[in-house]
């Protein structure tokens, strides 16, 4: 087989998870940290339906950039996330199949599920698995949710998180990230390095660090007012914008180590209010996913 | 003896994490074998196996039946069990009943208090076979792990998903289910060579069926492949591993069923990067293991992979090009934390915390420095120390917020060390900083500098008060700031340094830096630190009388009771020596609650009395003289020689003597004697061998 390229890769998950009956959605518009934030993810999550989800979710992480001069680094990249509740007995060897079906021969590259539990002090979600290896380099996050906004999870969840570059580097052998080939005749740094340049600029050294407290402050208000007009959708928004503007916040290091506690207190008390909310809206429609079960 | 079979329970898992592995398969065996022998079902020994996907024990020659036994219960006495008339009474009647047997399965039997009513009955052992199923439930919600998880519909939680259990009873299946999943025969191999189920017909062939299947389930046999594989990559190499990274081995066997271990290498410009950050990459994170010439012990750009396949032709570009982006990373931290005098990260600490109640790391600087202070004093420092000491106070922990400790945080200290000496420090102080955090693990040595020392010693007093004076002292086994080993780690600075002070006179003065009155607290504190002086003499080998008897002062000068406890234990075992301590401490007991009434030479009359009389004053100010130089070793020296005037003595000599002003003078005497070396030894403590 002919390596991949970035855009194939893309293809091959999305066919892949689409012919075993995951529902293909999109990326979500909002700034996310990673596709766990997309509520697809997050929202469904929660509660007794049942879901199967994939997507690609670009994933903004502002401290991360190194303004396109790190061949490992970068402040925006894409993961493919697949989510299955509950989840299914085989999911290892069906996540396995999806990366030999890459054109990756295990009898050539090592393949290994390594302890990595996971948690999202924002989100109040916790969940136990792995970190997989192709060769000693991480190539996807693997986790059974074990609770989400504080809420214990029933049934599990399972999430498969693949770092996209880590597997294009691996199967395009390259190690720059900028060097993967996007498709036939551009590659991902012609797409994206100057994007990573001007975004660590700014995530560093430009904004506003007055105006994302206020934003920070603005949005948590906001999402407090949806709650109270039972929009239980908007009011999870503005959590993900409130953990954004954190984000920003913490790149520009304007936040002290106490001050960082609480910020990520405040997002995660919203967080957690949503996810109440949002399991209670769902049991008011009747829990409509459940029907036909 | 009945007849037994093999017994083989496997679990099979989705990969466990290697840390837990070994407790796990530990706990599995214990538990099991535990219920086993509660069931009266006998069996030769065990056997164990694991790997990341399996737990495994092969329990030998298990057998078929419990064993019979004989089960006796009391009743009531025969008193209470029948009525005037001879009838059977309420208590015999609820006895029978309860226990479903009737007048004729009953015996009457003599016991110490009196005579009581019996059931004793055979009781037959049931067929093994059919008590396994518990046995083996029982054990599995009897495993405990740090971390557990849900994943399927029954809610039972483990520490990985239970995907297929192997219950084998000779060539039988015994039925089990747990978390939807039921026992058979059926197992799996490594997951790139044997992609079916493995089916294992008998016991006796399951290493080898795995084995075929690509998986050693021996782990001690894939520590010693990796072991082999290793050390010959190594040979060919004129390289070895560190010592520090030995555990390596063992990881790497939990992360693996068919280990092979691949020679690596990095580029060499990353040498310049200091070499515990090296290491932190290689090992914490990849799992590799450092290689450092044989000759010079310097670290090579070498290292080695292991991985969980046969062929590594195409593994090793991968692992060398993970490690590459993560020494680019290390390089990028530190060059930026370098940017930075290491002075100017003071102020950061104003943001961190060191505990919610007792401030922000930057306090607990100005704490540190306050307490070197005091204790440079009480040492006499010279002014270059003293100096030096305050300069590492103020620089001790301001590599906390540096790019490296954030992503390392046990280089802290270590990254201070190299960044001082960027920041144009001299070695001293770098090597104070470093050193403030030794001993950092019961093996690890005590600080080199005296600077190290005191800073060492001001930080860990600093936390210990700090902790207790917000209440939080150590209970139990809870210890979460690890105060007893700040304690201990304080005890070996001060011998291994022989820093003549008082605790007491450091403790004083330092507590007020958190309480005005601080009465209560140290009194706590003194307490916490003695109990640890005994723990840390009692691991140098010194028996409890010993230390027991050396002890009292130890407040006002630590260095000092250590010396005496050793004086003393150097003379132990000598028998005449133990013999006479004895002697001494019958007079500790003679004089003990006696009004002592001076003492007259006159008074003296019998030859014995004169003999120990004279000779004691013989020697007094010698002894006198040596206790003031504090040479113990002269002291007990010359205490041996008391030997045959003390047997004298009390062989011809009656103390309590009915003459009352006779007596008196005794025991004066004995007083004068006792007291003259009370500064050094309580021989009141000493207890005699097989006491």
């Amino acid at each position: 087989m002919e390596n991949m390229t970035f855009q194939q890769l893309i293809f091959h998950l999305e066919t892949f998870w689409s012919k075993r009956g995951a529902l293909a959605v999109q990326p979500y518009d909002i700034e996310t940290g990673a596709g766990t934030f997309n509520p697809a993810t997050m929202l469904r999550s929660l509660g007794p339906e049942p879901w199967y989800v994939c997507y690609v979710e670009p994933s903004r992480r502002p401290a991360d950039g190194r303004y396109g001069e790190n061949p490992n680094r970068l402040q925006l990249f894409y993961q493919y996330q697949v989510l299955i509740k509950p989840s299914p007995e085989d999911v290892q060897d069906i996540y396995l199949e999806s990366i030999r079906t890459m054109g990756i021969d295990f009898i050539e590259h090592d393949v290994r599920f390594v302890h990595d539990d996971w948690e999202s002090p924002t989100l109040g979600a916790t969940g136990l698995g792995w970190e997989v290896w192709l060769d000693g380099m991480e190539v996807t996050q693997f986790t059974y949710f074990q609770q989400v906004g504080g809420i214990e999870l029933e049934p599990i969840s399972v999430e498969l998180t693949y770092g996209l570059e880590r597997l294009a580097m691996f199967i395009q052998k390259k190690d720059n990230v900028f060097n993967i080939m996007w498709n036939d005749s551009l590659t991902y740094g012609d797409v994206r390095k100057r994007e990573e340049f001007e975004f660590s600029t700014y995530n560093f050294e430009t904004a506003d660090i007055e105006k994302h407290i206020r934003l920070f402050n603005d949005y948590e208000q906001e999402s407090q007012f949806c709650l109270e007009k039972n929009l239980v959708l908007p009011a999870y928004d503005m959590v993900i914008k409130c953990s954004h503007a954190f984000n920003i916040l913490d790149a520009r290091g304007a936040l002290s180590v106490t001050e960082r506690t609480s910020y990520i207190g405040r997002v995660r008390n919203l967080a957690k209010a949503v996810a109440e909310a949002f399991v209670e809206s769902r049991k008011a429609q009747g829990f409509p996913l459940l029907k036909g079960r | 003896m009945h007849q037994a079979k093999d017994l083989l329970v496997e679990l099979g898992l989705e990969e466990l994490p290697h840390a837990i592995i070994p407790k796990a398969i530990c706990d599995f065996k214990d538990l099991f074998t535990g219920q086993l022998t509660e069931a009266r079902i006998g069996f030769s020994g065990v056997l164990e196996f694991s790997t990341p996907r399996r737990i495994v024990l092969l329990v030998e020659q298990v057998g078929t039946r419990q064993d019979d036994f004989t089960e006796e219960k009391k009743g009531p006495s025969l008193e209470k069990a029948y009525l005037p008339d001879g009838s059977p009474s309420k208590a015999l009647v609820g006895f029978l009943k309860g226990n479903g047997v009737s007048l004729n399965d009953i015996i009457e039997r003599e016991t110490k208090s009196g005579t009581y009513i019996f059931i004793v009955r055979e009781i037959r052992g049931e067929e093994t076979a059919g008590l396994l199923p518990v046995i083996l439930d029982r054990t599995l919600k009897s495993l405990r792990f740090i971390k557990t998880m849900r994943w399927e519909k029954s809610g039972f939680a483990f520490a990985r998903p239970i995907r297929w259990i192997v219950f084998l009873y000779g060539h039988d299946v015994i039925p089990y289910e747990i978390a939807g999943v039921r026992s058979g025969r059926r197992t799996r191999g490594h997951r790139t060579y044997h992609r079916d189920a493995v089916e294992i017909s008998s016991t006796a062939e399951y290493e080898s069926a795995l084995l075929e299947a690509g998986v050693i389930a021996r782990r001690e046999k894939r520590v010693e492949r990796i072991r082999k594989q290793v050390g010959s990559l190594c040979n060919a190499e004129k390289l070895k591993v560190p010592k520090a990274v030995e555990s390596l081995y063992e990881i790497n066997a939990d992360l693996t069923e068919l280990p092979r271990a691949v020679l690596c290498e990095f580029d060499e410009e990353f040498l310049e990067l200091p070499s515990e950050v090296l290491i932190s990459e290689m090992v914490e994170h990849q799992r590799c293991f450092p290689l450092e010439t044989e000759s010079v012990k310097e670290l090579s750009n070498r290292f080695v992979a292991v991985s969980n396949i046969r062929d590594n032709s195409r593994t090793r570009f991968g692992y060398e090009r993970v490690l590459r982006a993560r020494l680019d990373d290390g390089k990028f931290f530190y060059n930026e934390d370098k940017k930075h005098n290491l002075k100017d990260l003071l102020q950061r600490l104003k943001s961190v915390t060191f505990h919610e109640k007792l401030g922000s790391m930057y306090e607990k600087v100005e704490r540190i420095a306050k307490i070197s202070g005091i204790l440079g004093d009480l040492l006499s420092l010279d002014e270059g120390q003293t100096q030096n000491i305050r300069e590492v106070c103020y620089l001790c922990k301001n590599d906390l917020t540096t790019l490296m400790v954030e992503e390392f945080p046990h280089l802290q200290g270590i990254m201070g060390f190299y960044y001082a000496l960027s920041s144009g420090y001299s070695g001293i102080i770098a090597k104070g900083i470093r050193e403030h955090y030794a001993p950092r693990f019961a093996s690890d040595a005590p600080p080199e500098t005296i600077e190290g020392a005191v800073v060492g010693i001001a930080d860990r007093l600093d936390t210990i008060l700090g902790i207790f004076s917000i209440g939080l002292k150590p209970k139990g086994s809870k210890d979460p700031f690890a105060l007893r080993r700040k304690v201990l780690a304080i005890i070996r600075i001060i011998l291994h340094h022989k820093l003549h002070f008082s605790p007491d006179m450091l403790l004083r003065k330092s507590i007020v830096l958190f309480k005005d009155d601080g009465d209560e607290l140290r009194s706590e504190i003194e307490s916490f630190f003695t109990t640890r002086i005994r723990t840390i003499f009692t691991d140098m080998g010194f028996s409890y009388d010993e230390i027991d008897a050396s002890l009292s002062g130890s407040f006002e000068n630590l260095y000092e009771a250590y010396r005496r406890v050793s004086a003393l234990h150097e003379m132990r075992g000598d028998k005449n020596f133990d013999s006479l301590l004895i002697s001494f401490r019958r007079m500790c007991n003679i004089i003990r609650g006696q009004k002592v009434a001076g003492f007259s030479e006159e008074l003296l009359v019998q030859p014995a009395e004169l003999a120990l009389h004279r000779y004691y004053t013989g020697i007094r100010e010698d002894v006198k003289k040596s206790i003031a130089e504090r040479n113990y070793s002269e002291v007990y020296r010359t205490l041996s020689t008391f030997k045959p005037y003390v047997d004298g003595f009390f062989d011809t000599v009656l103390v309590m003597d009915n003459d009352k002003k006779l007596r008196n003078n005794r025991i004066g005497l004995l007083n004068e004697i006792v007291f003259l070396f009370s500064d050094i030894i309580d021989f009141s403590k000493i207890v005699q061998h097989g006491e």
